[in-house]
Protein backbone atom coordinates (compact mmCIF):
# COMPACT_ATOMS: atom_id res chain seq x y z
CA UNK A 1 0.00 0.00 0.00
CA UNK A 2 1.34 3.35 -1.01
CA UNK A 3 1.92 5.98 1.58
CA UNK A 4 -0.28 8.93 0.93
CA UNK A 5 0.79 12.36 2.04
CA UNK A 6 -2.10 13.88 3.85
CA UNK A 7 -2.78 17.46 2.93
CA UNK A 8 -2.84 19.33 6.20
CA UNK A 9 -4.70 22.60 5.89
CA UNK A 10 -2.42 25.51 6.73
CA UNK A 11 -3.56 27.45 9.75
CA UNK A 12 -5.31 30.66 8.92
CA UNK A 13 -4.73 33.56 11.30
CA UNK A 14 -8.06 33.98 13.03
CA UNK A 15 -9.18 37.39 14.02
CA UNK A 16 -11.58 37.92 16.82
CA UNK A 17 -14.51 40.06 15.88
CA UNK A 18 -14.19 43.12 18.13
CA UNK A 19 -17.03 44.35 20.30
CA UNK A 20 -19.18 46.52 18.14
CA UNK A 21 -19.59 49.79 20.01
CA UNK A 22 -20.82 51.42 16.83
CA UNK A 23 -24.30 50.20 15.99
CA UNK A 24 -25.53 50.07 12.42
CA UNK A 25 -28.67 51.93 11.55
CA UNK A 26 -30.82 51.94 8.44
CA UNK A 27 -33.40 54.29 7.00
CA UNK A 28 -36.07 52.29 8.85
CA UNK A 29 -34.49 52.87 12.25
CA UNK A 30 -32.71 56.18 11.61
CA UNK A 31 -35.59 58.39 12.73
CA UNK A 32 -36.17 56.44 15.94
CA UNK A 33 -32.54 55.95 16.91
CA UNK A 34 -30.99 59.19 15.73
CA UNK A 35 -33.55 61.93 15.14
CA UNK A 36 -35.72 60.98 18.12
CA UNK A 37 -32.84 59.72 20.22
CA UNK A 38 -31.92 61.39 23.47
CA UNK A 39 -28.64 63.15 24.03
CA UNK A 40 -25.68 63.56 21.74
CA UNK A 41 -25.58 61.15 18.82
CA UNK A 42 -22.87 60.87 16.21
CA UNK A 43 -23.48 59.09 12.92
CA UNK A 44 -20.74 57.81 10.68
CA UNK A 45 -21.72 57.63 7.02
CA UNK A 46 -19.45 54.97 5.60
CA UNK A 47 -19.05 52.18 3.14
CA UNK A 48 -17.35 48.85 3.72
CA UNK A 49 -15.50 49.13 0.44
CA UNK A 50 -13.86 52.42 1.45
CA UNK A 51 -10.25 52.06 2.52
CA UNK A 52 -10.30 55.19 4.67
CA UNK A 53 -13.40 53.93 6.49
CA UNK A 54 -11.42 50.80 7.24
CA UNK A 55 -8.63 52.88 8.77
CA UNK A 56 -11.15 54.82 10.83
CA UNK A 57 -13.09 51.78 12.07
CA UNK A 58 -10.86 50.51 14.92
CA UNK A 59 -10.25 54.07 16.09
CA UNK A 60 -13.95 54.86 16.04
CA UNK A 61 -14.65 51.70 18.03
CA UNK A 62 -12.16 52.91 20.65
CA UNK A 63 -13.72 56.35 20.73
CA UNK A 64 -17.23 54.89 20.92
CA UNK A 65 -16.15 52.81 23.91
CA UNK A 66 -14.68 55.91 25.55
CA UNK A 67 -17.77 58.07 25.14
CA UNK A 68 -20.40 55.36 25.53
CA UNK A 69 -21.66 56.68 28.84
CA UNK A 70 -22.91 59.96 27.43
CA UNK A 71 -22.91 59.65 23.68
CA UNK A 72 -24.03 57.11 21.10
CA UNK A 73 -22.33 56.48 17.80
CA UNK A 74 -24.16 54.93 14.87
CA UNK A 75 -23.07 53.83 11.45
CA UNK A 76 -24.94 54.25 8.16
CA UNK A 77 -23.75 52.27 5.19
CA UNK A 78 -24.37 54.60 2.26
CA UNK A 79 -24.11 51.74 -0.24
CA UNK A 80 -27.26 50.31 1.33
CA UNK A 81 -28.87 53.62 2.32
CA UNK A 82 -28.31 56.00 -0.60
CA UNK A 83 -31.39 58.04 0.30
CA UNK A 84 -29.96 58.89 3.72
CA UNK A 85 -26.70 59.90 2.06
CA UNK A 86 -28.68 62.06 -0.33
CA UNK A 87 -30.73 63.63 2.46
CA UNK A 88 -27.62 64.61 4.41
CA UNK A 89 -25.67 65.58 1.29
CA UNK A 90 -22.82 63.19 1.92
CA UNK A 91 -19.99 64.14 -0.41
CA UNK A 92 -17.73 61.24 0.48
CA UNK A 93 -17.01 58.61 3.06
CA UNK A 94 -16.32 58.57 5.92
CA UNK A 95 -18.38 61.53 7.09
CA UNK A 96 -19.30 62.01 10.73
CA UNK A 97 -22.41 64.00 11.52
CA UNK A 98 -23.18 65.01 15.08
CA UNK A 99 -26.85 65.27 16.07
CA UNK A 100 -28.48 66.77 19.10
CA UNK A 101 -32.25 66.48 19.52
CA UNK A 102 -32.59 65.52 15.90
CA UNK A 103 -30.65 68.48 14.58
CA UNK A 104 -27.25 68.42 12.98
CA UNK A 105 -24.78 70.38 15.07
CA UNK A 106 -21.56 69.58 13.26
CA UNK A 107 -19.90 67.39 10.72
CA UNK A 108 -16.43 66.20 9.87
CA UNK A 109 -15.57 64.80 6.49
CA UNK A 110 -12.69 62.38 6.07
CA UNK A 111 -11.24 62.74 9.57
CA UNK A 112 -7.74 61.57 10.34
CA UNK A 113 -7.71 58.07 11.86
CA UNK A 114 -6.44 59.21 15.25
CA UNK A 115 -8.19 58.84 18.59
CA UNK A 116 -7.65 62.50 19.52
CA UNK A 117 -9.12 63.73 16.24
CA UNK A 118 -12.20 61.56 16.41
CA UNK A 119 -12.70 62.22 20.09
CA UNK A 120 -12.59 65.95 19.42
CA UNK A 121 -14.92 65.54 16.47
CA UNK A 122 -17.61 63.67 18.38
CA UNK A 123 -17.35 65.63 21.63
CA UNK A 124 -16.75 69.27 20.85
CA UNK A 125 -20.00 70.09 19.07
CA UNK A 126 -21.78 69.36 22.36
CA UNK A 127 -19.44 71.23 24.65
CA UNK A 128 -20.50 74.77 23.82
CA UNK B 1 -31.59 34.50 4.84
CA UNK B 2 -32.50 32.77 1.60
CA UNK B 3 -29.31 34.05 0.03
CA UNK B 4 -27.33 32.97 3.06
CA UNK B 5 -28.72 29.45 2.82
CA UNK B 6 -27.88 29.35 -0.85
CA UNK B 7 -24.32 30.45 -0.12
CA UNK B 8 -23.90 27.86 2.60
CA UNK B 9 -25.10 25.10 0.29
CA UNK B 10 -22.62 26.28 -2.30
CA UNK B 11 -19.85 26.63 0.26
CA UNK B 12 -20.04 22.96 1.11
CA UNK B 13 -19.37 21.93 -2.45
CA UNK B 14 -16.97 24.40 -4.00
CA UNK B 15 -14.55 27.11 -2.96
CA UNK B 16 -16.02 30.61 -2.86
CA UNK B 17 -13.96 33.52 -4.14
CA UNK B 18 -14.97 36.78 -2.49
CA UNK B 19 -14.12 39.87 -4.50
CA UNK B 20 -14.47 43.61 -4.10
CA UNK B 21 -17.25 44.61 -6.47
CA UNK B 22 -16.33 48.29 -6.15
CA UNK B 23 -12.82 47.73 -7.50
CA UNK B 24 -12.61 47.60 -11.29
CA UNK B 25 -9.46 45.43 -11.29
CA UNK B 26 -11.02 42.91 -8.90
CA UNK B 27 -14.20 42.83 -10.98
CA UNK B 28 -12.24 42.12 -14.16
CA UNK B 29 -10.24 39.36 -12.48
CA UNK B 30 -13.41 37.80 -11.05
CA UNK B 31 -14.98 37.93 -14.50
CA UNK B 32 -11.87 36.25 -15.96
CA UNK B 33 -12.01 33.56 -13.26
CA UNK B 34 -15.69 33.03 -13.93
CA UNK B 35 -15.00 32.43 -17.61
CA UNK B 36 -12.13 30.04 -16.96
CA UNK B 37 -14.05 28.16 -14.28
CA UNK B 38 -16.67 26.98 -16.75
CA UNK B 39 -16.38 23.30 -17.48
CA UNK B 40 -17.56 21.59 -20.66
CA UNK B 41 -20.69 20.40 -18.87
CA UNK B 42 -21.57 24.01 -18.06
CA UNK B 43 -20.73 23.66 -14.40
CA UNK B 44 -18.26 25.90 -12.57
CA UNK B 45 -15.35 24.82 -10.42
CA UNK B 46 -15.33 27.90 -8.21
CA UNK B 47 -18.00 30.34 -7.13
CA UNK B 48 -17.41 34.09 -7.29
CA UNK B 49 -19.28 36.33 -4.90
CA UNK B 50 -19.08 40.07 -4.40
CA UNK B 51 -18.31 40.83 -0.76
CA UNK B 52 -21.37 43.03 -0.53
CA UNK B 53 -22.46 45.10 2.42
CA UNK B 54 -23.79 42.67 4.94
CA UNK B 55 -21.30 41.74 7.68
CA UNK B 56 -23.77 39.25 9.18
CA UNK B 57 -24.12 37.37 5.92
CA UNK B 58 -20.34 36.99 5.73
CA UNK B 59 -20.17 35.77 9.33
CA UNK B 60 -22.89 33.31 8.42
CA UNK B 61 -20.55 31.93 5.77
CA UNK B 62 -17.65 31.74 8.17
CA UNK B 63 -17.82 33.03 11.76
CA UNK B 64 -14.23 34.28 11.52
CA UNK B 65 -14.83 36.24 8.35
CA UNK B 66 -14.82 39.97 8.99
CA UNK B 67 -16.15 42.23 6.25
CA UNK B 68 -13.31 44.74 6.70
CA UNK B 69 -10.75 41.94 6.25
CA UNK B 70 -12.64 40.69 3.23
CA UNK B 71 -12.29 44.08 1.56
CA UNK B 72 -8.64 44.41 2.58
CA UNK B 73 -7.40 41.25 0.88
CA UNK B 74 -8.61 38.44 -1.36
CA UNK B 75 -10.39 35.62 0.49
CA UNK B 76 -11.26 32.15 -0.69
CA UNK B 77 -13.60 30.13 1.52
CA UNK B 78 -12.74 26.46 1.25
CA UNK B 79 -15.31 23.67 1.41
CA UNK B 80 -13.62 22.33 4.56
CA UNK B 81 -14.45 25.57 6.38
CA UNK B 82 -10.97 27.08 6.22
CA UNK B 83 -10.11 30.41 4.62
CA UNK B 84 -7.23 31.24 2.30
CA UNK B 85 -5.97 34.77 2.07
CA UNK B 86 -3.72 36.75 -0.28
CA UNK B 87 -1.30 34.71 -2.36
CA UNK B 88 -2.56 31.46 -0.85
CA UNK B 89 -6.06 32.36 -2.03
CA UNK B 90 -4.76 33.10 -5.53
CA UNK B 91 -3.07 29.69 -5.53
CA UNK B 92 -6.37 28.07 -4.57
CA UNK B 93 -8.18 29.89 -7.37
CA UNK B 94 -5.57 28.75 -9.90
CA UNK B 95 -5.85 25.19 -8.54
CA UNK B 96 -9.57 25.18 -9.12
CA UNK B 97 -9.39 26.41 -12.72
CA UNK B 98 -9.12 23.66 -15.35
CA UNK B 99 -6.84 25.80 -17.53
CA UNK B 100 -4.31 26.62 -14.81
CA UNK B 101 -4.51 23.56 -12.62
CA UNK B 102 -1.54 21.87 -14.36
CA UNK B 103 1.16 24.17 -12.99
CA UNK B 104 -0.22 24.75 -9.50
CA UNK B 105 1.73 21.81 -8.12
CA UNK B 106 4.75 24.10 -8.18
CA UNK B 107 3.25 26.19 -5.37
CA UNK B 108 3.59 23.24 -3.02
CA UNK B 109 7.29 22.67 -3.81
CA UNK B 110 9.19 23.31 -0.65
CA UNK B 111 12.88 23.43 0.12
CA UNK B 112 13.88 23.70 3.77
CA UNK B 113 10.42 24.99 4.61
CA UNK B 114 10.63 27.69 1.94
CA UNK B 115 8.18 27.57 -0.95
CA UNK B 116 9.78 29.65 -3.72
CA UNK B 117 6.91 29.61 -6.21
CA UNK B 118 4.32 30.37 -3.56
CA UNK B 119 6.51 33.24 -2.35
CA UNK B 120 6.68 34.64 -5.88
CA UNK B 121 2.90 34.38 -6.10
CA UNK B 122 2.50 36.13 -2.74
CA UNK B 123 4.77 38.91 -3.95
CA UNK B 124 2.89 39.20 -7.25
CA UNK B 125 -0.40 39.48 -5.37
CA UNK B 126 1.03 42.13 -3.02
CA UNK B 127 2.22 44.18 -6.01
CA UNK B 128 -1.13 43.83 -7.77
CA UNK B 129 -2.95 44.88 -4.61
CA UNK B 130 -0.72 47.95 -4.33
CA UNK B 131 -1.14 49.09 -7.93
CA UNK B 132 -4.93 48.72 -8.00
CA UNK B 133 -5.45 52.47 -7.45
CA UNK B 134 -3.60 53.10 -10.72
CA UNK B 135 -6.32 51.23 -12.57
CA UNK B 136 -9.15 53.30 -11.18
CA UNK B 137 -9.95 51.48 -7.97
CA UNK B 138 -11.84 54.16 -6.06
CA UNK B 139 -12.24 51.99 -3.00
CA UNK B 140 -8.57 51.11 -2.58
CA UNK B 141 -7.65 54.24 -0.69
CA UNK B 142 -4.40 56.17 -0.79
CA UNK B 143 -1.80 54.51 -3.01
CA UNK B 144 1.26 53.11 -1.28
CA UNK B 145 4.35 55.28 -1.13
CA UNK B 146 6.14 53.52 -3.97
CA UNK B 147 3.09 53.77 -6.23
CA UNK B 148 2.45 57.47 -5.60
CA UNK B 149 4.92 58.88 -8.21
CA UNK B 150 3.29 56.72 -10.90
CA UNK B 151 -0.15 57.74 -9.58
CA UNK B 152 0.79 61.43 -9.82
CA UNK B 153 2.20 60.98 -13.32
CA UNK B 154 -1.07 59.40 -14.45
CA UNK B 155 -3.02 62.22 -12.81
CA UNK B 156 -0.91 64.88 -14.55
CA UNK B 157 -1.22 63.09 -17.86
CA UNK B 158 -4.98 62.99 -17.45
CA UNK B 159 -5.00 66.65 -16.46
CA UNK B 160 -3.11 67.54 -19.64
CA UNK B 161 -4.88 65.23 -22.08
CA UNK B 162 -8.24 65.01 -20.36
CA UNK B 163 -9.95 62.26 -18.40
CA UNK B 164 -13.11 60.92 -19.95
CA UNK B 165 -13.92 58.56 -17.14
CA UNK B 166 -17.14 59.22 -15.29
CA UNK B 167 -16.40 60.27 -11.72
CA UNK B 168 -17.71 58.14 -8.87
CA UNK B 169 -20.99 59.55 -7.46
CA UNK B 170 -19.69 59.36 -3.89
CA UNK B 171 -15.94 59.65 -3.65
CA UNK B 172 -13.99 58.14 -0.82
CA UNK B 173 -11.92 60.45 1.30
CA UNK B 174 -8.32 59.53 1.84
CA UNK B 175 -5.87 60.62 4.49
CA UNK B 176 -4.29 62.96 1.96
CA UNK B 177 -7.53 64.63 0.97
CA UNK B 178 -9.06 64.81 4.42
CA UNK B 179 -9.32 68.56 4.78
CA UNK B 180 -12.94 69.52 4.34
CA UNK B 181 -15.17 70.49 7.20
CA UNK B 182 -18.63 71.94 7.12
CA UNK B 183 -20.25 73.09 10.28
CA UNK B 184 -23.45 74.54 11.47
CA UNK B 185 -24.24 76.88 14.29
CA UNK B 186 -24.96 75.36 17.68
CA UNK B 187 -28.54 74.18 18.29
CA UNK B 188 -29.14 77.04 20.67
CA UNK B 189 -29.24 79.32 17.65
CA UNK B 190 -32.59 78.00 16.57
CA UNK B 191 -32.16 74.91 14.43
CA UNK B 192 -35.10 72.64 14.99
CA UNK B 193 -34.74 69.98 12.33
CA UNK B 194 -32.11 68.42 10.14
CA UNK B 195 -31.30 71.33 7.85
CA UNK B 196 -30.09 71.52 4.30
CA UNK B 197 -26.38 72.12 4.42
CA UNK B 198 -25.29 74.93 2.23
CA UNK B 199 -22.20 76.33 3.82
CA UNK B 200 -18.58 75.41 3.75
CA UNK B 201 -15.67 77.01 5.48
CA UNK B 202 -13.60 78.48 2.73
CA UNK B 203 -11.14 80.65 4.58
CA UNK B 204 -7.64 79.57 3.58
CA UNK B 205 -6.43 80.41 7.09
CA UNK B 206 -8.74 77.73 8.40
CA UNK B 207 -8.04 74.95 5.96
CA UNK B 208 -4.72 75.46 4.23
CA UNK B 209 -2.38 74.80 7.12
CA UNK B 210 -1.92 71.05 7.21
CA UNK B 211 -0.71 71.13 10.80
CA UNK B 212 -4.03 72.68 11.76
CA UNK B 213 -6.14 70.32 9.69
CA UNK B 214 -7.58 68.42 12.58
CA UNK B 215 -8.30 71.13 15.07
CA UNK B 216 -11.66 71.05 16.70
CA UNK B 217 -14.83 71.47 14.75
CA UNK B 218 -16.18 74.01 17.20
CA UNK B 219 -13.07 76.11 16.87
CA UNK B 220 -13.65 76.16 13.14
CA UNK B 221 -17.27 77.11 13.57
CA UNK B 222 -16.63 79.90 16.02
CA UNK B 223 -13.80 81.35 13.99
CA UNK B 224 -15.74 81.17 10.76
CA UNK B 225 -18.83 82.69 12.33
CA UNK B 226 -16.79 85.44 13.96
CA UNK B 227 -15.25 86.30 10.62
CA UNK B 228 -18.61 85.93 8.90
CA UNK B 229 -16.87 83.80 6.37
CA UNK B 230 -19.38 81.21 5.28
CA UNK B 231 -20.11 81.12 1.61
CA UNK B 232 -22.45 78.87 -0.32
CA UNK B 233 -21.00 75.49 -0.96
CA UNK B 234 -20.73 74.52 -4.61
CA UNK B 235 -20.43 70.94 -5.63
CA UNK B 236 -17.13 70.51 -7.48
CA UNK B 237 -17.52 70.07 -11.22
CA UNK B 238 -16.38 66.68 -12.51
Amino acid sequence: MKNKTLAVPRPVPRRRVPSDWVQSTTSDTFAKLVLEGEGPIAVEFMSYGCAHCQLIEPVLQQVAAMVKSNEKIFRVNIAVEPELAERYEIQGTPTLIMFLDGSEVGRVEGPSPAVSTLLTAVRQPYES
Amino acid sequence: MKEANLLVTQKQEKPILLFDDECAVCRHIAHWVQKLAQTKSGDTTIIERPIGNDPDLLRFLNPDLDIWDAYATIHVLMPDGSMKLGGEAVAEVLRSLPATKWFTGTFAISAFGFRPFQTILNLAYAILADVRPLFGCGSCGTPRLWVRPIHWMIKWTKAIFGDRRKPSPTPYFTVLSATKRRLLPAPSQGLTQAPKLSAQISNPELTADSSDRHTSTIAFTKLALAKNDYRPFQRPQP
